[in-house]
């Protein structure tokens, strides 16, 4: 029992598990104070008086991870610069961004990070627009973020470890089939080759990365704080008056790397993070989908191999930084293989009511990513609804689609009925958008283009210097040799391979700019749904997803002929594909990748793209950190404000109504509340750039918690998805409970 | 010499491989431009090294494996690297290309050494290794750290001793010398410079379709025209899959100077990590007065490219090898075509870029009438 490669395993198993412990050991306890600074001391101290920058006193400091606290008490138009210099130690050793504080931020932290020991870490303070009697004081804290980075790593790369000894120890025992060992190697050298522009320091910061990535810092500042969860407004953006991006645009991927924040890590290796843990799953999943419907690994993961290397998914995820659109592309293939299974699996078999889980997972994930996303997967089930109608009709399928389709609305009740009644009930910057042609439409010929571009060179319309806006020309190459080839040998080609090569096509040429989508839009209560899409590239998505699944079901048939031809046509198609994404990606790591962002709060809070949420008529973007604004001759004090929570004491000597306006985003739902219990009510006219109001009463005097409490029709959301999925859950479980009875049984007799 | 157990056909497909590798690696050297001038020193010069480092590295290639359009393959991986380019056309750096001349020499002795042929072999690695240190302390070192790594991780592999005590001899030798000469020529603190900052990315590294340094003054320090300086995704791609297959238990060896190919892909991985900038090659340079100089002395982590290319290079041969054996297997042409691949995307590409970079100086210089030192 205790000898040869078992022993070594459990000393390795016991080593891992004292590491962690020890690891473990170091995360509990508070933060360390290393060193304070007073404004009134350092004012003190300047010796230049015209001066504007500030070194303080260097201070040696170990690696881990540190906060910044910084009081101020600046007034209107004044802020402050401030970052964090090593003038000595090792190279490379701090990783830091400097912060900009604005006037009425009186209280702000940002964070620094040290690899390895740092003998003068100082912090520059660029007091130009201000003086330095407006800094109260500035504190650097040593927090357990880097004992717990450590500790992630130690279980991470112990898990890791451990896996690989598994694999390794069973593969050489014969207990892996080649294919499947084929497969595990080729998913783990997929996600890593898609990684490979971020294999590095630095990241691109364009287009839409900043307002996913003040996404992620918002959710976990609301983590930190506490704020009410499910988030629906949180309070980081714009400037502390918060923003409904979670509400409309749902987070719940996106928690990972919040989680990943709140642990300790900087934005841009939270991010990166995340995007492998994306990366590997888009693969797996699209393998195991594949898999099932194809029945042969080699084709499935030639399938997933050119769905992942896709150029316009490199697009998305390093130009473009589409989160949403990326991150839905990664489940679209459990959707389309249980549409598949159903249409095609015995409808007699037991397994046959499982099917309906592809889906359910699948558009359940979709939804929950990217609702544009969620309406062009909807309307091609519709599409292939109806050209299957024969099977769809049948009694049992027809069931386990609606089964499918009721769950799913079930599940994610919480997401999208408060959206849809925040959408009803309010107008946003989001309806101007959507009543917006269509643009971007591409050329035919950029679907054909091999070496593409890393980044837009030029903005015209045109294929030379645009982005990557095609499916991978290895794809649309192949389809064209299958039909070539299927005339001759009819045994490869059938109908389920002409309705996916079609669908491809179909989907391409939507991305066309022949396609016009402008009469489209004209035809009532279509045009609305096509409108909200804004770029017809974003079919792309979906073209990619038929492509790749008719390369594997089209594999998988030339594999079964045995035909030596047909097998090079893979390996070429494959090579294809690799050679192209591979210059790809060259460009994509030798192009505009250079942004380094350790410290969050150097985004500021207002990248919003183009503001949909917000409740103005116009894009005022002038947020700035301020105290309540009141009209004469209504007072206040004792303010307070956290997240978007905020309480104040008010008084209104005076005999009419007075309004006083909260600095924060005046959606629907703010609850006004005072000590008494009485509502104040919510003026319905709001304030500069759509804060929040309220209406005191003439002769008031009281206390003001005001907080977001939602609507009523949120909490019934909720509750029917939580019952919902246990629903679904205890009956699964009771349902497997009595297959093992009965096996059981069976076995008896 | 192995290359005399060749069959005639064999040999003579060889020497036309390595005539054909010589003329591609040679190419830019052909160049109008290239010889004007006092360049026709320099460029004699290149096709000599060039020559020669063909000559070795087939040499040491083909005793891992026996076909010479495997071996070839693994050459043209090594002879037509992005990194080798650089060093020889766009830094021509002359005494890192000796370097890499002669480094597959040191691989075939250490393979000769392991195969008990006697006192030949060792002969060859020390009067290397003291070559080597004649030419350049950085290049030396570099060598020393791929030759003892490489010949601990053999003898794990093999646990032939003698093997280990005669390498052991040969790099003592080699070793005396060069500290010697470290002594000798550092004394100077000046010249030598912190290497940390140098490091490379992984990303850099992978770099598959480089592009090239601009020549146009004031676009030099564009980041869009940075020096090649990397190994490729493919090539990576063939040593990552035979460690790989050979953790598997896919991959086997003829004989224990096989296993050399095996140790060198091991020392690959390894020395690829010393390019990356998370190296902590600032903590071994401030240990001490002697660390600050030998470290120095490497000049940039870059250098450890030479020994990780050869390594992927021998790691390639032995896996074509291996596939070439499996005749029923359709993954022989497969790798064969990846291997094609890596050295057309990167080297011939890289080439091509800068033939047209160049070009394209000559131009705006002929237009703008700005010459080179302006």
């Amino acid at each position: 029992m205790w000898s040869g490669k078992n022993l070594k395993f459990r000393i390795l198993l016991l080593t891992e598990a004292l590491i962690i412990l020890v690891l473990f050991c170091l995360c509990l306890g508070k933060e360390e104070l290393q060193c304070i600074y007073y404004g009134e001391n350092m004012a003190e101290s300047v010796i230049d008086p015209a001066g504007t920058h500030l070194d303080t006193d260097p201070v040696s400091l170990g690696a881990g991870v540190y906060r910044v606290h910084v009081e101020t008490c600046m007034e209107e138009e004044e802020n402050l610069g401030i970052y964090v210099a090593n003038g000595r130690g090792y190279t490379n050793t701090l990783k830091a961004n400097a912060v900009t504080i604005l006037a009425g931020n009186d209280a702000m932290d940002f964070d620094f990070f040290l690899t390895d020991k740092a003998y003068e870490v100082y912090l520059g303070i660029d007091y130009g627009n201000t003086t330095l009697d407006h800094i109260q004081e500035i504190s650097i804290w040593k927090t357990r973020g880097g004992n717990r980075i450590a500790l992630f790593f130690a279980v991470l790369f112990s898990v890791g470890i451990d896996l690989v000894f598994l694999f390794g120890k069973r593969c050489r025992e014969g207990r892996v089939s080649l294919p499947k060992q084929v497969a595990v190697v080729s998913l783990c050298a997929l996600a890593v080759l898609q990684f490979l522009p971020y294999c590095n320091d630095t990241m691109i910061f364009d287009v839409d990365v900043p307002y996913h990535l003040l996404r992620i810092e918002s959710l976990a500042n609301a983590i930190r704080t506490g704020e009410a969860f499910p988030y629906r407004i949180t309070s980081y953006w714009l400037d502390g008056h918060g923003y409904a991006s979670s509400l409309f645009y749902c987070d719940f991927f996106l928690m990972l790397p919040a989680l990943l924040r709140v642990i300790g890590f900087p934005i841009m290796t939270a991010y990166k993070m995340f995007l492998f843990v994306v990366m590997a799953a888009t693969g797996v999943i699209a393998y195991v989908s594949f898999r099932r419907c194809v029945k042969n690994e080699y084709a499935a993961l030639l399938g997933t191999a050119v769905y992942v290397l896709a150029p316009y998914r490199f697009n998305n995820i390093f130009i473009r930084g589409a989160v949403g659109e990326y991150l839905a592309m990664t489940f679209i293939p459990l959707v389309f293989c249980g549409f598949y299974l159903l249409c095609t699996e015995d409808v007699n078999s037991g397994n046959y009511k499982r099917c309906k889980w592809w889906i359910v997972f699948g558009m359940s994930a979709i939804l929950e990513c990217h609702l544009l996303t969620t309406e062009m997967v909807a309307l091609c089930l519709a599409v292939f609804c109806v050209i299957c109608v024969k099977r769809v009709l049948r009694r049992q399928t027809f069931v386990q689609l609606a089964e499918a389709t009721g769950i799913v609305l079930l599940w994610n009740c919480w997401f999208y009925v408060p959206m849809l009644y925040m959408m009803n009930a309010d107008t946003y910057k989001l309806q101007q958008i959507i009543g917006k042609n269509l643009s971007h439409g591409m050329e035919l010929a950029s679907s054909l283009v091999i070496w593409q571009n890393g980044k837009q060179v030029v903005s015209n319309d045109g294929v030379y210097g645009r982005e990557p806006y095609s499916i991978g020309v290895a794809i649309l190459l192949f389809i064209l040799c299958w039909l070539l080839i299927g005339f001759r040998r009819k045994e490869i080609i059938d109908r389920t391979g002409i309705v996916l090569a079609a669908a491809c096509v179909v989907t391409n040429l939507l991305n066309s700019n022949y396609f016009p989508w402008g009469l489209v839009q004209k035809i009532p209560g279509v045009g609305m749904i096509v409108s909200s899409m804004q770029f017809p590239f974003r079919w792309l998505g979906i073209s990619v997803a038929f492509g790749a699944a008719f390369v594997a079901y089209a594999s998988a048939k030339i594999i079964k002929t045995g035909s030596f031809n047909g097998k090079l046509g893979l390996v070429a198609l494959l090579l294809m594909s690799l050679v192209g994404t591979s210059y790809q990606l060259s460009q994509v790591t030798l192009t505009d990748n250079e942004t380094q962002l350790y410290t969050a709060a150097n985004m500021g809070t207002i990248s919003l793209i183009l503001g949909e949420y917000l409740v103005t008529d116009e894009l005022d973007m002038a947020f700035s950190y301020h105290d309540p604004v009141v009209e004469e001759p209504l007072t206040w004090y004792d303010y307070e404000k956290h997240g978007t929570d905020i309480t104040l004491t008010v008084e209104n000597p005076s005999e009419q109504t007075c309004r006083l306006e909260l600095p924060l985003q005046g959606y629907l739902g703010y609850q006004a509340v005072d000590t008494q219990g009485n509502l104040i009510p919510i003026a319905k006219e709001r304030g500069a750039h759509g804060d929040l109001t309220l209406e005191i009463a003439p002769g008031y005097a009281g206390t003001i918690h005001v907080t977001y409490a939602g609507v009523p029709i949120f909490r019934a959301a909720e509750w029917v998805t939580v019952l919902s999925i246990l629903g679904t859950a205890g009956y699964g479980i009771y349902q497997s409970k009595g297959r093992r009875r009965m096996r059981k049984d069976e076995n008896h007799v | 010499m192995r290359l005399s157990g060749m069959n005639r056909k064999q040999f003579d497909q060889g020497i036309f491989y390595i005539v054909v590798i010589w003329l591609l690696a040679s190419l830019p050297v052909f160049s109008k431009g290239f010889a004007a001038g006092d360049g026709w020193i320099m460029a004699l010069l290149l096709l000599l090294i060039n020559a020669f480092t063909v000559g070795t590295s087939f040499l040491a290639c083909s005793r891992i494996c026996q076909n010479p359009g495997s071996s070839a393959i693994g050459v043209a991986i090594y002879v037509l690297s992005v990194y080798r380019f650089d060093r020889c056309f766009i830094e021509r750096d002359v005494r890192e290309l000796v370097f890499m001349a002669v480094l597959p020499l040191l691989f075939y002795a250490l393979c000769e050494i392991r195969a008990g042929k006697g006192m030949v072999p060792v002969l060859l690695l020390g009067v290397c290794c003291l070559g080597l240190a004649l030419t350049d302390v950085g290049c030396w070192e570099v060598a020393f750290v791929t030759l003892v790594l490489t010949a601990v991780i053999a003898f794990f592999l093999t646990g032939n001793v003698r093997a280990l005590l005669k390498t052991g001899i040969a790099l003592g030798v080699g070793a005396v010398a060069g500290a010697l000469l470290c002594l000798l020529r550092m004394r100077d603190l000046e010249n030598i410079s912190l290497i940390q900052g140098k490091g490379l990315s992984v990303s850099g590294i992978l770099v598959e379709f480089w592009k090239i340094k601009s020549k146009i003054p004031g676009m030099e320090e564009e980041e869009l025209y940075r020096n090649p300086e990397g190994i490729g995704l493919f090539v990576l791609a063939g040593l990552v899959c035979f460690l790989v297959l050979w953790f598997l238990g896919h991959i086997q060896f003829a004989d224990g100077a096989q296993k050399i190919a095996g140790a060198a892909a091991i020392t690959a991985a390894f020395t690829l990590m010393l390019t990356l900038k998370s190296f902590p090659w600032d903590r071994l340079q401030f240990l001490n007065g002697m660390t600050y100089r030998m470290v120095g002395a490497i000049k940039t982590p870059a250098a450890f490219l030479t020994p990780v290319l050869f390594g992927c290079a021998l790691a390639w041969c032995s896996l074509l090898e291996n596939c070439r054996k499996k005749k029923d297997h359709w993954i022989y042409p497969v790798c064969v075509a990846v291997a094609v691949i890596a050295v057309i995307a990167s080297g011939i590409y890289v080439m091509d870029v800068n033939n047209f970079t160049v070009d394209y100086y000559e131009m705006f210089q002929m237009q703008s009438g700005i010459g080179l030192e302006e």
